[in-house]
């Protein structure tokens, strides 16, 4: 970064090191003592970008965790967006300042690598409660590079589709049979048009994560976005082309969805109040969507084309370098705690998250709840179809110039074959520095 | 002003301090210093130091800083997305600046008289401008929300279909605009009110004599005196109109498509989302030198648009 | 002049485009009051006028935190501000010494070169003191004033020379006659600099969003930007009205109180 003091200042540089030494020294060991005396201060940043109060109860957590574990004082910050989040923990990186702990999308792991800032938690005791078995493999595969694991699934997700059960009455169907395939959308969609008082058939929004529910549509199609490693992908071919298409479709041609890019963190309000009959969403959403809606939701695998297929998706927690020895340790507690079973049943029935461990839903708590509220269960299943978020190198930018090419077809300033060759062009200009 | 003072002024600042010799002399640069210390870390330094940052690589790829000469300029001219936001920050100054002065001229002309209803309008046309821009994003993030925001309440009322301005790339940067020129209209109004007070009552009741009625008069006595007055809201307001960030922060995140990517976003998101300094470097000389060359203007040419109009 | 029913319809289109600018505010400060389960959807106007909204906003994040750190970075930016513009500007006014165009110039760079257009290598500066996600971080380029210097320049010079030479006769040290006489003598000025001044620092946000990344360093604009985010999300439009009164309200009242000063401040600053 400080290129322009390399000449000449190797003194000064030496300097800085050793000041900088001496005052790990100077505040490391009062730290460790410290831990023993009063609490360790931990730092915590975490994003938002599902429907629901989701700060609030994240604060719950973390206020029982920190009654819980008297040594350890977790203090958390929200940090907006899952793209502020990591811009303000690139930040702190950079000014050696780092949180403790920070939830980032799954996604960012090679570019925290690449950041050269987080540690392993593979190099930490696992304790009883962190059992790499338990975890779901669909999320847990996403936290190993290089042999070690660098993250924990925490609020893990996939897109399902929502369907308003009562509009899918009105329309002759049945309630319990949601459209399974693309042509089934379509037709149900424009007979509940007609028949219900949904303005809209279906809302798929685009203004953010389009490149993540795109994927869905690729990998249904029978392709991936994902290519042979972190610096290839595979946006430019004849499957992503067919499902950019279709999307476009949707509202230019099939006329059953609004003409413009639909906002992501509107659309759960559209679905609960009525205005569309099917959404593609996180199943993050869910339980906020549940308790906001009128009538009877139905939840349904994202409907396939030549298969079923879903990208996972959401945020995993991890661990940061720069940290005194005893702030990493404590932070480790504190990630374990809130990945335990106990913690993961009780955040996903709070926010519509799958449940991270697969002792959770085996729990006599999550069998019930799902008694009352089955519509749980279809993120779970729809797993076995998951293939890992698109992810690489500066994964931020190549989602982000995938979601402003999409976002350009779907309103018409492209078309969706030039769309895709241009992000191809855009993703293989950054990455060719990377191969 | 600056030249033209500077000038006049060295002769009557002759004082006992300056016949002063030796630890005296240090006084002057004793009393400049600690102000000029901290313009000159975080003002003249830095420009240097992004100069030099601009010709160097240094990436996600790269974090090792490597000399490269004008690569990041080359790289920044061909890319596509560059075009788009150097296009919508020229497009943004266009639809803002135009009528946020006009509509300024006409504000200051209605407030610019003494009754009840001015002292209102006053007030309506100059209360934006204390808001934080943060907070006025907010306002109208929710004035043009779809369904909930007040412009689908109206439309709903009207049965029109409703507006969704943020979410199409054609209509979300002039709603922008229109933010800004609501918020910025008063700001340049009271320039230029300042300016009609400025002008001799005398000029103007002779005018009215001659029979000038209120358009002649604007046309022919107000304008051309307040012309100095306007260069400078003009280049006052396109400096700040190629500085906006905050609106497009909180409303758009320069979405849809890029549609309200502007200069500053695009250098925030270089540098802190993609990690790219060097590129967001190269980004920012090219920004300092459209903003420099309009301040120039603003401080120069004005300057001597006075000088001339005083007669001096 | 206009005769009266013409002067009528006149002031009533006025008045009408005086509402046109108010409505937004009144929007959402109307649905301020509204409480969370009342759908905006149902009505524009409340069913019940509730304050509870205020209570929830002020408690679901930090802005108690928020108001002190804008109020230590405005305060704590203008009070150096003034001192060191204090007396560069008495120096750059009354006195003559080897290089003052120059150092002049140099000065009056920072009013051409907004600092938004700076913000990274004065990110890397502040990275290399060690300085990020600090107050004292978003404090540090603002003490150093052209504006306030060349404002308080232009003031000093049209003090009488006479008030000084013959405070100097009384024996009076520099510093007394910089801090009792220029000073009090440049009231306007420096009025009119202080609530720009003021003003541009409590808006600030760009810089303040870079070097900060905790949650208890933020200053308002920050905090509101993120909270507007959070609650879009949920579609909690009653909650982001409350939060943005929040922060709009003190300073409305302070222009309603200080119009005058205000108007003649920003009027001041445009033509010296």
């Amino acid at each position: 970064m400080d290129r322009k003091r390399s000449g000449g200042t190797m003194s000064r540089r030496t300097i800085a090191k050793l000041a900088a030494g001496a005052a790990t020294a100077a505040l490391g060991m009062p730290a460790v003592i410290r831990a023993q005396g009063s609490a360790v201060k931990l730092s915590f940043f975490y994003p938002v970008s599902v429907a629901g109060p989701l700060a609030k109860i994240m604060q719950g957590m973390v206020d029982d965790f920190n009654k819980a574990n008297p040594d350890i004082q977790v203090n958390a910050s929200f940090t907006g967006s899952y793209q502020d989040t990591t811009t303000k923990v690139q930040t702190a990186v950079n000014g050696k300042n780092p949180p403790d702990v920070a939830v980032l999308l799954a996604t960012d792991l090679q570019t925290m690598l690449d950041l050269k800032a987080i540690v392993p938690v593979s190099d930490f005791t696992p304790g009883p409660e962190f059992d790499p078995k338990d975890f779901q493999p669909a999320f847990f595969q996403d936290t190993q590079i290089d042999g070690k694991t660098w993250n924990v699934p925490f609020q893990r997700s996939t897109p399902i589709l929502y369907y308003n059960k009562d509009a899918l009455k009105a329309a002759g169907g049945d309630p319990d049979k949601p459209p399974q395939t693309w042509e089934e959308l379509v037709a149900t969609s424009k007979k509940t048009m007609g028949a219900s008082s949904a303005k809209w058939g279906v809302e798929f929004p685009t203004s953010q994560f389009a490149y993540w529910q795109f994927q869905a549509l690729v990998i249904e199609s029978g392709s991936d976005l994902n290519g042979e490693d972190h610096a290839h992908f595979t946006f430019d071919t004849p499957e992503a082309t067919e499902a950019l298409t279709w999307l476009v479709g949707l509202s230019k041609t099939e006329k059953v969805m609004p003409d413009s890019v639909i906002d992501w963190s509107a659309a759960p309000t559209d679905f609960s109040g009525g205005t569309t009959a099917f959404l593609y969403h996180s199943t993050g959403s869910l339980r906020s969507i549940l308790s906001q809606a009128k009538f009877e939701v139905g939840t349904a695998f994202l409907p396939k084309n030549k298969q079923f297929g879903t990208p996972t998706g959401g945020g995993s927690m991890y661990l940061f370098k720069d940290r005194p020895q005893a702030n990493q340790e404590a932070a480790w507690t504190f990630i374990r705690w809130m990945t335990a079973p106990a913690q993961a049943t009780r955040w996903s029935l709070a926010t519509g998250y799958v449940p991270v461990r697969i002792s959770s839903t085996k729990s006599k708590e999550w069998l019930d709840s799902l008694k009352e509220t089955p519509q749980a269960n279809t993120a779970i299943e729809q797993l076995q179809y998951a293939k890992p978020e698109l992810t690489g190198h500066q994964s931020g930018q190549i989602q982000k110039i995938m979601d402003d090419n999409i976002q350009a077809a779907v309103s018409g300033q492209k078309q969706p074959a030039d769309a895709l060759k241009n992000a191809q062009q855009q993703a293989d200009a950054i990455l060719k520095q990377f191969r | 002003m600056v030249q033209s003072e500077t000038a006049r002024a060295a002769v009557p600042v002759a004082t006992a301090r300056t016949s002063r010799r030796g630890a005296g002399a240090l006084i002057p640069y004793l009393l400049i210093l600690p102000g000029f210390f901290f313009v000159a870390a975080f003002t003249i330094y830095p420009v240097g130091s992004v100069i030099v940052h601009s010709l160097m690589r240094q990436n996600l790829a790269h974090p090792v800083p490597v000399w490269t000469g004008l690569t990041n300029y080359k790289d920044t001219f061909s890319d596509p997305i560059f075009r788009q936001v150097l296009g919508n920050t020229l497009l943004y100054v266009v639809m803002v600046v135009p009528p946020a002065v006009i509509l300024g001229l006409i504000f200051a002309m209605i407030v610019n008289q003494k009754s009840k209803v001015a002292s209102f309008l006053r007030t309506a046309f100059f209360y934006p401008i204390v808001l934080p821009l943060v907070s006025v994003a907010s306002v109208w993030l929710f004035v043009m929300t779809p369904e909930y925001g007040l412009l689908s309440k109206a439309a709903q009322l009207l049965h029109l279909s409703e507006p969704a301005l943020l979410r199409s790339p054609s209509t979300a940067l002039p709603a922008l605009a229109i933010v800004g020129i609501w918020r910025q209209t008063g700001f340049y109004a009271i320039f230029l009110l300042a300016g009609l007070q400025g002008i001799d009552k005398e000029v103007e009741n002779a005018a009215r004599l001659d029979g000038a009625g209120p358009v002649r008069l604007t046309l022919n006595i107000r304008l051309p005196l307040l012309w100095p007055t306007l260069v400078f809201v003009i280049t006052l307001a396109m400096i700040n109109a190629l500085q906006t960030l905050d609106l497009v922060y909180v409303m758009t995140q320069g979405g849809p498509s890029n549609a309200t990517n502007v200069f500053l976003f695009h250098i925030y998101e270089t540098q802190f989302s993609f990690s790219n300094t060097g590129a967001a470097s190269a980004l920012s000389v090219i920004f300092l030198v459209m903003i420099g060359a309009v301040s120039a203007v603003n401080i120069f040419v004005v300057d001597r648009l006075r000088g001339e109009a005083s007669g001096a | 002049m206009a005769h009266k029913p013409g002067r009528l319809v006149w002031n009533l289109v006025l008045v009408l485009l005086g509402l046109t600018w108010i409505i937004p505010l009144l929007w959402v400060a109307v649905t301020a009051f509204r409480s969370e389960s009342d759908s905006i959807a149902s009505s524009i106007i409340p069913h019940v006028w509730t304050l509870d909204t205020f209570r929830v906003a002020w408690d679901s994040a930090p802005f108690g935190r928020y108001y002190i750190n804008t109020m230590i970075i405005a305060f704590g930016i203008i009070a150096v501000q003034i001192v060191t513009s204090v007396l560069a500007a008495y120096a750059f006014a009354r006195m003559r010494f080897r290089g003052r165009e120059l150092l002049f110039y140099l000065y009056l760079l920072q009013m051409m070169i907004p600092i938004s257009a700076l913000v990274i290598p004065n990110y890397i500066t502040m990275k290399d003191l060690t300085l990020l996600d600090t107050l004292i971080a978003i404090m540090l380029p603002y003490f150093g004033s052209a504006m306030g210097t060349f404002f308080l320049r232009q003031s000093f010079r049209g003090i009488p020379i006479e008030y000084e030479e013959s405070a100097r006769i009384d024996g009076a040290s520099l510093w007394r006659i910089i801090f009792q006489i220029y000073l009090p003598n440049a009231k306007s000025a420096l009025l009119a600099f202080l609530l720009i001044s003021f003003s541009y620092h409590w808006d600030d946000f760009f810089w303040p969003l870079i070097v900060t990344s905790s949650d208890t360093k933020r200053p308002l604009t920050v905090g509101l930007a993120l909270f507007t985010q959070a609650s879009e999300s949920g579609a909690a439009w009653q909650l982001v009205s409350a939060a943005t009164m929040l922060v709009i309200v003190p300073v409305l009242v302070l222009f309603l109180l200080f119009q005058r000063q205000f108007i003649t401040g920003y009027a001041h600053s445009g033509l010296k």
